[in-house]
């Protein structure tokens, strides 16, 4: 931790620019950089939202189109904070149905996925990514999911023959 | 490499230059979480070169956003780590700049939008910085001309195997900094007395 002087000290003569960088200069830039990240941070956010904007356009990926969007409500319904939404995305290959329900302060997802095929389906979130596997019946659900930005990316982990791996993303929804 | 016995810091540069090169290499073919991943590793340094150029919070988010899906075009074109964050540094300038002449021109004299201009350099709450010593280094800084601080800022979000390709891309002099100690930084050591013999005064 603390730098002494390093015993060599250097040329008269020399700039102290010409000097190479040592431990000092290191220093001086980290706490530089901490003052930064202390007073200008950046938005929270902000790689969320590049994250996202790549998604949109991510050249491998195919995008599935939001189809179909319901949320019920069950006028009458006793069932405290069961409002669940149903979404529909879609492709020429791939349709997949989602329950979005709350889950004390959470969220759960419950899915459908036609086919069904082997895959793993990703749910990311600015914060973290949860994984699911997929039942031979097209079947998934994840729970704990926080508010927020999120969308799905299924990655199918035997393509057919002759493809590269083939992966499909959903636009971010906001659950 | 060439060191038997690499510092601390060299090998966690080495590390995290091997992990961006794995990464560069992976996004390259396609993957979708490897550039996740390059987002989420070199963000901050963007952010950095964006507010370094004067622009307001939201401008300088916007940037970086842009910045990288203009990346998704260049990707296959880019060979290195450090050529990635050249890049990257270079096309937030950029991207910075066609910004800010675009609000110009969009808010020719707007009160307000000139009020917010001195959001450039933060003038931070003093009380927020960490501890004496970050005050010191945030003073001396803000003494220094605005192309060192300009630099310093940005510098201070790469490792030092980037430093040089990191000034060039500012458009800053080849010895502005990179193996050597650079005008900007020796003039910050004068000011905050670390080379009492440069001390004019």
């Amino acid at each position: 931790m603390s730098a002494a002087r390093p015993p060599g000290s250097p040329e008269p003569d020399s700039s102290p620019a010409a000097e190479p960088i040592d431990e000092q200069d290191e220093e001086l830039l980290r706490l530089l950089r901490e003052c930064h990240e202390q007073c200008d941070p950046m938005p929270d956010d902000m790689i969320q939202r590049s994250l996202f904007a790549l998604a949109a356009s991510e050249l491998e990926a195919e995008v599935l189109r939001l189809a179909e969007q319901h949320a019920p409500r069950l006028a009458g319904s006793g069932v405290r904070g069961e409002e669940a939404r149903v979404i529909t995305f879609d492709s020429d290959s791939l349709t997949v149905m989602i329950r979005v329900s709350r889950q004390g302060s959470a969220i759960r997802i419950d899915g459908w996925l036609a086919p069904p095929q082997d895959c793993r389906i990703e749910l990311r979130t600015g914060q973290r990514v949860l994984t699911s596997d997929v039942d031979s019946e097209g079947r998934f659900a994840m729970d704990g999911i926080p508010h927020g930005l999120a969308r799905l990316v299924v990655q199918l982990s035997e393509p057919s023959m002759g493809e590269a791996e083939k992966t499909f993303l959903t636009p971010a929804i906001v659950l | 490499m060439t060191d038997a016995v690499a510092a601390p810091e060299r090998r966690d540069t080495d590390e995290r230059h091997e992990r961006l090169a794995a990464l560069l290499l992976s996004a390259q073919a396609g993957r979708l979480d490897s550039l996740e991943g390059i987002v989420v590793e070199l963000s901050p340094l963007l952010w950095n070169v964006a507010r370094a150029q004067g622009l307001d919070r939201e401008a300088a988010a916007d940037t970086v956003q842009n910045t990288w899906l203009s990346l998704l075009g260049a990707l296959n074109r880019i060979h290195t780590p450090r050529a990635l964050t050249a890049w990257l540094v270079t096309a937030t300038k950029r991207e910075a700049w066609r910004l800010r002449a675009a609000l110009n021109a969009e808010l020719p004299i707007d009160e307000t939008r000139m009020n917010e201009v001195p959001d450039t350099q933060p003038a931070p709450e003093e009380h927020l910085l960490l501890t004496e010593r970050h005050r010191d280094v945030w003073q001396a800084v803000r003494r220094l001309p605005p192309r060192c601080q300009e630099l310093l800022r940005v510098v201070a979000f790469v490792r030092r195997p980037e430093y040089e390709q990191v000034a060039a891309a500012l458009g800053m002099p080849r010895s502005s900094i990179g193996p050597t100690r650079g005008r900007c930084l020796a003039k910050l050591r004068t000011l905050l007395g670390i080379d009492p013999r440069e001390c004019a005064t």
